[in-house]
């Protein structure tokens, strides 16, 4: 009312556009946070956020998950799980590499990368404005540190999925039509080296990034490159630093209350009940990966381990890798096989205890077997952690999603080693990794969550046995074999097994081989034998399945400026 | 004291000798009041010229008055007729024949800030008059105009409360297309117009070409729709009541599509899983019904889905852990979720009042039940309008409505609403499980539900229903104004007007557990949102008229207006409540986890500052010419485009007054049309050109600590802004030309009224999807000047008004509307754009959008694959690439010849725009009957059945389309094949011809006659009995090929581009309804 008197005396004033002024609500100005430096601070935050792969914008965006199990879902190690038709946005569909372009899953991870680079870009130039401002030298720098390594993660994972992608940086605010034509793995060793330069040298806070997680990830981008000498400096650093060890028991790595650990390197940091009733800065998008009806989460059911990963952890008489796993199903009662333990840290078996859930069942299992008989595990919280609001109990937890671990690094050091021909460090590192893995295995239902792993507490009938290679590698092509297995066991269902087979340039014959096994696979569910089914429809894996189809309507919107990869 | 007490009794005294002999002269004539044909006129109003006293004819056109001597002249007024006024003289009967207003010359229409006849009008302008809509049973107005008017159409599902989208001449914006309501001159922004009691109404005038909307400038580009409620007229004080009562079902329901028996659906599955090589689910080894459909794994004999056994025994049972089902032999979901709802709607209104002052009161009440369980309409209004004079050149006067209205349980019309979960629940799964548990009220909760493999992830949607009992949301408003209106000098008058809309709104909602879901709720939440809004206006009016040497008549209007709109809400949630109970529905910690407490507001505001100019010239009611100019500002725009100017001329032509056309015998007005002018719309987001930085604890917030229960302060940017994106956005402009003609011939039996027009649109708003290379706020695009669209068409009525015999009258009214979107002009690099994925993605299971607006192509089309057959064999599958396809699904057609199926292959496959509405009143009178009969319909608009995913393609092992199922795999139906993930992608075989023909109602009328003795108190008295949407004519496969776009989305106003989409909206409803009218 006084507004309107306001106005009208305002008009007859002839100062009419004063009344036309009307200051913006319930928001802040770019100006308004560049003046201070925990405005600048909060939107770094914001940039470290997009991690997660979720913003409340547009919903569930599976694609966009950290831990890509949408995508690695084209490898050996997992299922699409559920049933056929539960089918969000293209996931199944990857899985059988019926990969359209148009598949909401890449524009997910298209957006959410994206969306990382450019709170990282908004956070360079906030901070270049505060330091116009007068803002502290040293502290922009470490805040511009921290952006541009971030800057470069979001650009690798989206390297990783097609390789061909633009890359922005803070001058780019106007254009975002960039084409996709350019070798960006420059840009991001130039990121990187400013990074491990800028960055303190120990992290400030446990999320946060300092000069050698900056080397860890310079080393990957290298591996990824092909690049193993730089790579292997890069990992030098990281190992030499000794800020980092193995996790006493490999199950440290995926519990709430151990989280943060010696081996973590660098991990999304999750919370629930943190004032966000929806829980979305838990392991939100990774909740596809629980269980079904009849388990503790009466979930989602996707995602289920493959039975030639369950295979692949039975050992020989010296506790080593099978050569031909699927000559034999890894099984759990009388008579199992003997099998590495990392194998139900890793996945549940119906008989076996699911963490402290109790014994995992196989009505646990969506979709009559339709996807195996496994239940994933890595990404399950305990009993007693917190639990989030999601749409069924124990889902969402503050699990954090592990990024980079120190396992990762001395098993990408280990491969590098074996290009320049230092097999016996190689080898070092492969036997440290499964020294450790014979720490522990998954205790029983109501007792320690883990035990030896000839603990008499075992009782359901399985027998766990791992061993180090004790004679020394002279062979290249062996330890190459090797250091692969070993890599596969270690980070198996954590997102990296697609990525590695096309790194490794062996994704037709792994995936053809796998698919030969695994879609004759029976199941005998309650008292029908099922066969796995999903895999039936897949298409043969070919040259182009290296790199994934850029999202059409991307395409689309750049005017033609993103070119397609080729085959799509 | 007692010297008072003298006076006072000397002052009654000669006040009773004055009465007396006024009585002594008074006497009462009395007569009848006919029509042209002699036919009594009920309802003329009688009023003694120059004092307040009057009386209206009553059911037989008799009236009666008292009149103080013979030089007593009688005014008789009827709406449509010329006013005869008669010099009673010694006469004391009086039979008067009223002959209709030939050119209706008298009638007047509300345009803008004035009021004009309807003659000297030179734009398009429809009139809707309240007497025709009054018996339909409706709970807005705007529901009520389907049909009613050329070029306009309405779109509304059957969902109790539910809004209606009102669009002129069809879609001219890729935003907003809503037109501008004004009530009384109160401009309001509500889709809804739910708060309006539409008994409330006297009028509607729906503005459609600028020359009449652009005195509205800004917001009027959708035309303008303006609504004048009852004002109390000078005469004998009148009581009006009104009552219906009607019984709602659906017009269709998913029990005449889905299959319904538990054996046809385990067939179905089976073949499903037969056809696409699989495993195929047992249901029982005798081929029967199994007795139980799920039980714990654990427990299980057979299979894990279903068995006869339990081991354990039904005492097993446990609600959460263990809910144990009968099978049922074919649940009737949409039975069990739908009822026969009943509508009550009450009013009663009082009008009356002299020269110098006259009120008119509404009260009303509507009380609705949805056809879906548990969902509830009901609103109440009191509506006042009063007017004054103060001497001889003031008047004030003043309008005021309260409603309050809840709506119970509004479904979502989405794939997560409860209709749809009626599509894809499986009839096998019984209602309820074999226990008696109930919730901590007491009340029985142990339904049944999906939580078994291969069911499906289908709700229970009666449990949803009754769950959601007492989620209501609840609204206040207010709108009203209070006018002065001052005669300076002669011909000119000043009027100032303060206007308000004042809304609040709470809402509440409790989420309970589901634990008979597949995906069930694990637990109990509560949410509450309360809000607040405010449009206040205030206008000031110069009015100048002059008439010169009684040929050239003048008008002139001045005016400037300042608008300014707020507002505010409040949200938030607790989740984990230890109890269901409602009486703790708080947000409190003490009832659920702190830790998960979420409360936030926000509020925003915008404003309008306008001025505005009208002359209008007319020489000898033959020639007339109008122009108009406003000036708008926007605080939507920064500062360098803040003001936009939209001029309007018109000018028309009247032959018929002509000497040429004089006398003819056949026509009796003949009017030429030709109008052009500009209009606006600023319809966007609040602070649209700047970026906006904050966020929420979920889209900025980080545990950069690493602890588990709590996150450091993050900003992002939440919105970025126009100009950063290198634009400044300014006014959306529609340019129109608009040719029309009038013509009324035969005695104005026949009368014709078509409009030509073309709307042009440039620099149209819109916040299209920026490239994912600016991340996750793409969609949060800001809104920019993004392309140029072109509508055509036309509207045509006719009307004929018959007699046969002297009893038998008949009104014949048919109105046509077509129009033709074309977008010209697609800004920046590419010729298209997609909607806005917050907003027109509707799926993210078909791998693509769906909806495409490109140049050369009506806005919102529909985009896939045409389907090229199915593939009969495997030698033909195997000759072309067609990832996921097999054989007995449908074929593709490789548009680009280089046999790969893929993106380089979808193309345009159906618009969702009609070539022909059209709406066909019959009216009949007879004697005290009247009858009346109305028709609705749409040619040529296609529809996306959308649900076909899952009643065809079975999406989440859904239930299925009987009939698809019983033909599926013959005659180029696609097979039901578990393997064939390639038919469901968007193709043509989802596009359907949406063309229906509706009996929207039909009304038997009575007017009883009133005995004698009664005739003082009771005026009239009608009875009515009406049946709406009674049969409809279509092709259409769903459920109804009426579908309503205005309540899908997220929320805002720009849901067009939901335009012909089936997700399983609402469907309208059938209603049967028993009303009555009577005047005191």
């Amino acid at each position: 009312m006084t507004g309107v008197v306001a106005a009208m005396s305002g008009l007859v004033g002839g100062c009419a556009s004063d009344f036309l002024d009307t200051p913006v609500q319930n928001a802040l100005s770019p100006d308004q946070l560049a003046a201070t430096q925990s405005g600048v601070e909060a939107s770094l935050i914001s940039t470290y956020k997009m991690l997660n792969g979720f913003t409340n914008t547009v919903g569930n965006t599976w694609g966009s998950a950290p831990s890509n199990y949408i995508f690695n879902s084209a490898s050996d190690d997992q299922h699409k799980g559920s049933e056929p038709s539960d089918n969000p946005d293209g996931y199944f569909e990857v899985s059988i590499y019926q990969w359209s372009p148009g598949f909401l899953v890449f524009t997910h991870k298209f957006q959410a990368v994206y969306e990382g680079i450019r709170r990282a870009n908004n956070t360079i130039q906030l901070a270049n404005q505060f330091k116009t401002n007068g803002g502290d030298a040293a502290v922009v720098d470490r805040i511009i540190a921290e952006a541009r390594f971030l800057r470069a993660w979001y650009h690798f994972e989206a390297y990783k999925m097609w390789k061909n992608v633009p890359y922005y940086d803070e001058t780019d605010t106007e254009d975002f039509t960039k084409p996709n034509t350019e070798d960006i793995v420059p840009k991001l060793i130039a990121d990187l080296d400013f990074a491990a330069t800028k960055l303190p040298a120990t992290k400030t806070a446990v999320g946060r990034v300092d000069q050698t997680v900056a080397q860890a990830l310079l080393g990957k981008v290298k591996l990824f490159d092909q690049d193993f000498t730089g790579a292997l400096a890069a990992f030098n650093v990281v190992i030499g630093s000794g800020k980092y060890q193995l996790a006493t028991c490999y199950n440290d790595l995926f519990t709430i209350s151990l989280q943060n650990g010696k081996e973590s390197i660098f991990a999304e940091q999750a919370s629930v009940n943190d004032g966000d009733g929806n829980a979305t800065n838990s392991n939100y998008l990774e909740r596809l990966a629980a269980p079904h009806t009849g388990s503790h989460t009466g979930c989602c059911g996707f995602n289920n381990p493959t039975q030639d990963l369950a295979n692949s952890y039975q050992v020989d008489g010296s506790g080593l890798p099978l050569a031909n796993w699927n000559a034999t199903r890894a099984t759990v009662g009388a008579g199992s096989t003997t099998v590495d333990p990392r194998l139900d840290w890793t996945m549940g078996r119906t008989g076996v205890p699911y963490l402290d859930w109790g014994l995992h069942s196989d009505g646990w299992i969506r979709g009559s077997g339709w996807a195996g008989l496994y239940s994933p595990k890595k990404n399950m919280k305990l009993v007693t952690d917190a639990a989030g609001p999601g749409w069924t109990t124990n889902q969402l937890s503050a699990k954090n999603v592990e990024l980079i671990r120190y396992a990762d690094v001395l098993l990408m050091a280990a491969e590098c080693e074996v290009e320049v021909g230092s097999l016996e460090t190689a080898r070092g590192y492969v036997n440290q990794i499964r020294t450790r893995a014979g720490n522990c295995a998954q205790g029983p239902t109501a007792g320690p969550l883990a035990v030896p792993i000839n603990s008499a507490l075992i009782t359901w009938g399985v027998t766990y046995a791992v061993g180090t290679y004790n004679t020394t590698w002279t062979d290249q092509a062996t330890s190459r074999e090797a250091v692969r297995r070993e890599r596969r066991l270690e980070l198996a269902t954590e997102g990296h097994r697609l990525f590695d087979l096309r790194r490794w340039g062996v994704l037709e014959t792994t995936i053809t081989n796998y698919r030969a096994y695994e879609k004759n696979v029976t199941n005998m569910v309650g008292a029908t034998l099922v066969k796995i089914g999903d895999l039936d429809n897949a298409l043969p894996v070919l040259p182009k399945h290296y790199v994934f189809p850029l999202p059409s309507t991307e395409i689309d919107l750049s005017g033609g400026n993103l070119k397609q990869n080729p085959g799509f | 004291m007692r010297k008072l007490y003298r006076r006072l009794s000397l002052l009654a005294a000669m006040l009773l000798m004055f009465t007396s002999v006024i009585l002594a002269q008074e006497r009462t004539v009395s007569g009848t009041v006919t029509d042209e044909s002699g036919q009594g006129m009920p309802g003329v109003n009688v009023l003694l010229r120059g004092t307040s006293t009057g009386t209206a004819s009553d059911t037989d056109g008799n009236f009666r008055i008292s009149i103080p001597n013979d030089q007593a002249v009688l005014s008789f007024t009827f709406v449509g007729y010329a006013t005869a006024e008669i010099i009673v003289g010694s006469k004391s009967v009086i039979n008067v024949q009223l002959t209709p207003d030939v050119q209706t010359l008298t009638e007047l229409v509300v345009t803008g800030y004035q009021v004009q006849r309807k003659a000297d009008i030179s734009g398009a302008v429809a009139v809707v008059k309240a007497s025709d809509l009054q018996s339909l049973v409706a709970s807005s107005f705007a529901q009520k105009l389907a049909g009613r008017a050329p070029g306009v159409t309405t779109s509304t599902s059957g969902s109790p409360g539910d809004a209606t989208n009102i669009r002129i001449r069809g879609i001219s914006s890729f935003g907003n297309n809503d037109p501008l309501y004004v009530i009384d001159g109160v401009p309001v922004q509500d889709k809804g117009n739910l708060n309006i009691n539409p008994n409330d109404i006297e009028s509607i005038q729906v503005l459609k070409d600028p020359s009449t909307a652009s005195i509205y400038g800004s917001r009027a580009s959708n035309g303008v729709v303006v609504v004048t409620t009852k004002k109390g007229k000078a005469g004998q004080t009148k009581l009006t009541f009104t009552g219906s009562l009607s019984s709602a079902k659906s017009v269709k329901g998913w029990d005449d599509i889905l299959i319904t028996d538990s054996k046809e659906y385990i067939d179905m599955v089976q073949q499903y899983h037969i056809n696409g090589g699989q495993a195929v689910p047992k249901f029982a080894e005798d081929e029967t019904l199994p007795k139980y459909i799920y039980v714990k794994s654990d427990y299980i004999d057979g299979t894990n889905t279903v068995g006869d056994v339990i081991i354990g025994g039904e005492a097993t049972y446990d609600r959460y852990d263990n809910p144990i089902m009968l099978s049922s032999p074919g649940t009737n979901w949409w039975k069990e979720s739908t009822r026969t709802g009943t509508v009550q709607d009450y009013y009663l209104n009082l009008t009356g009042g002299n020269d110098a002052a006259n009120f008119s009161i509404g009260a009303g009440a509507l009380l609705q039940e949805g056809v879906l369980k548990y969902n509830d309409f009901k609103r109440y209004n009191i509506r006042a309008n009063s007017s004054y004079k103060v001497g001889q050149k003031v008047r004030i006067g003043q309008t005021l409505n309260f409603a309050n209205r809840t709506i119970i349980n509004s479904p979502a019309q989405s794939e997560q609403g409860v209709l749809s979960q009626i599509y894809k629940i499986a009839p096998i799964i019984p209602v309820y499980d074999i226990g008696a548990s109930v919730d901590d009220e007491g009340l029985e909760d142990s339904f049944g539900g999906s939580k078994t493999a291969n069911t499906g992830n289908a709700a229970n949607p009666l449990a949803a229903l009754f769950r959601g009992r007492r989620n209501p949301t609840t609204t206040n408003n207010l709108i009203g104004d209070l006018y002065g209106e001052f005669d300076l000098v002669k011909g000119l008058t000043f009027k100032s007007d303060f206007k308000f809309d004042l809304t609040s709104f709470t809402g509440k909602a409790f989420t309970y557990r589901s634990p008979e879901n597949q995906e069930n709720q694990g637990a109990q939440n509560f949410s509450e949102n309360w809000g607040n809004s405010s449009t206040l206006v205030w206008s000031n009016t110069l009015n100048y008229s002059k008439v010169l040497a009684e040929k050239h008549n003048f008008n002139v209007l001045l005016g400037y207006e300042a608008l300014m709109a707020q507002f505010r809400n409040i949200t938030g949630s607790l989740n984990n409540y230890f109890t269901t109970l409602p009486d703790i529905w708080y947000i409190n910690t003490s009832w659920g986890d702190v830790g998960t407490r979420q409360i936030n507001s926000t509020g925003g505001e915008n404003k309008l500052l306008s001025v505005f100019g009208k002359v209008d010239y007319s020489y000898n009611d033959k020639y007339f010419l109008s122009a108009t100019i406003r000036r708008d500002g926007s605080s939507r725009f920064s500062e360098d485009n803040r003001f936009a100017v939209f001029p309007a001329v018109s000018a028309a032509w009247r032959l018929s007054s002509e000497s040429f056309l004089a006398d003819n015998g056949f026509i009796d007005d003949l009017k030429l049309r030709l109008s052009w002018g500009k209009t606006g719309n600023e319809n966007i987001a609040n602070y649209n050109n700047v970026d906006r930085w904050g966020g929420s604890v979920g889209s900025a917030f980080y545990a950069i600590d690493g602890a588990n229960a709590s996150a450091t302060t993050g900003y992002h940017m939440t919105n970025v802004g126009s100009e950063s994106l290198g634009q400044n956005t300014k006014w959306e402009e529609a340019t129109t030309t608009n040719f029309g003609i009038d013509a009324s011939m035969m005695d104005s039996k026949l009368n014709v009224v078509l409009d030509i027009y073309s709307r042009k649109t440039e620099d149209l708003l819109y916040n299209a999807a920026l490239p994912g290379t600016f991340g996750y706020l793409a969609p949060n695009a800001p809104f920019r000047n993004t392309a140029a669209m072109t509508n055509t068409g036309w509207d045509l009525g006719l009307g004929y008004r018959g007699q046969a015999g002297s009893d038998l009258k008949f009104t014949v009214d048919l109105n046509l509307s077509h129009y033709k979107n074309v977008i010209d002009r697609v800004d920046g690099i590419t010729d298209f754009f997609y909607p806005n994925s917050t907003q027109g993605r509707i799926d993210n299971r078909l791998p693509m959008q769906i909806n495409i607006n490109q140049v050369g192509y009506a806005i919102s089309s529909f985009r896939g694959y045409e389907t090229d057959g199915v593939f009969d064999d495997a030698a033909e599958l195997a000759s072309i690439d067609q990832p996921g396809a097999q054989v007995g699904g449908l074929r593709f057609k490789d548009q680009t010849g280089d046999g790969i199926i893929n993106d380089d292959d979808l193309t345009i496959i159906g618009s969702p725009h009609p070539d022909l509405t059209y709406g066909l009143n019959l009216g009949l009178t007879y004697k005290r009957f009247d009858f009346a009969m109305f028709f609705v319909g749409s040619q040529g608009n296609e529809i996306f059945n959308y649900i076909k995913l899952f009643t065809h393609f079975r999406q989440f092992f859904s239930n299925v389309d009987r009939d698809y199922y019983l033909n599926n795999g013959k005659g180029g139906v696609p097979k039901l094949n578990f393997s064939d993930t390639s038919s469901r992608y968007s193709s043509s075989y989802y596009v359907e011809d949406g063309s229906y023909f509706r009996l929207g109602q039909l009304t038997i009328g009575y007017n009883v006659p009133i005995p004698s003795a009664l005739q003082n108190s009771i005026g009239s008295l009608k009875v009515y009995l009406q049946g709406q949407n009674l049969f409809t004519v279509t092709g259409y496969s769903g459920l109804d090929p009426a579908l309503s776009n205005a309540n899908i989305g997220d929320g805002r106003n720009l849901n067009d581009i939901w335009t012909g989409f089936d997700i399983g909206q609402y469907p309208s409803n059938k209603l049967v309804t028993f009303g009555v009218s009577a005047q005191f």
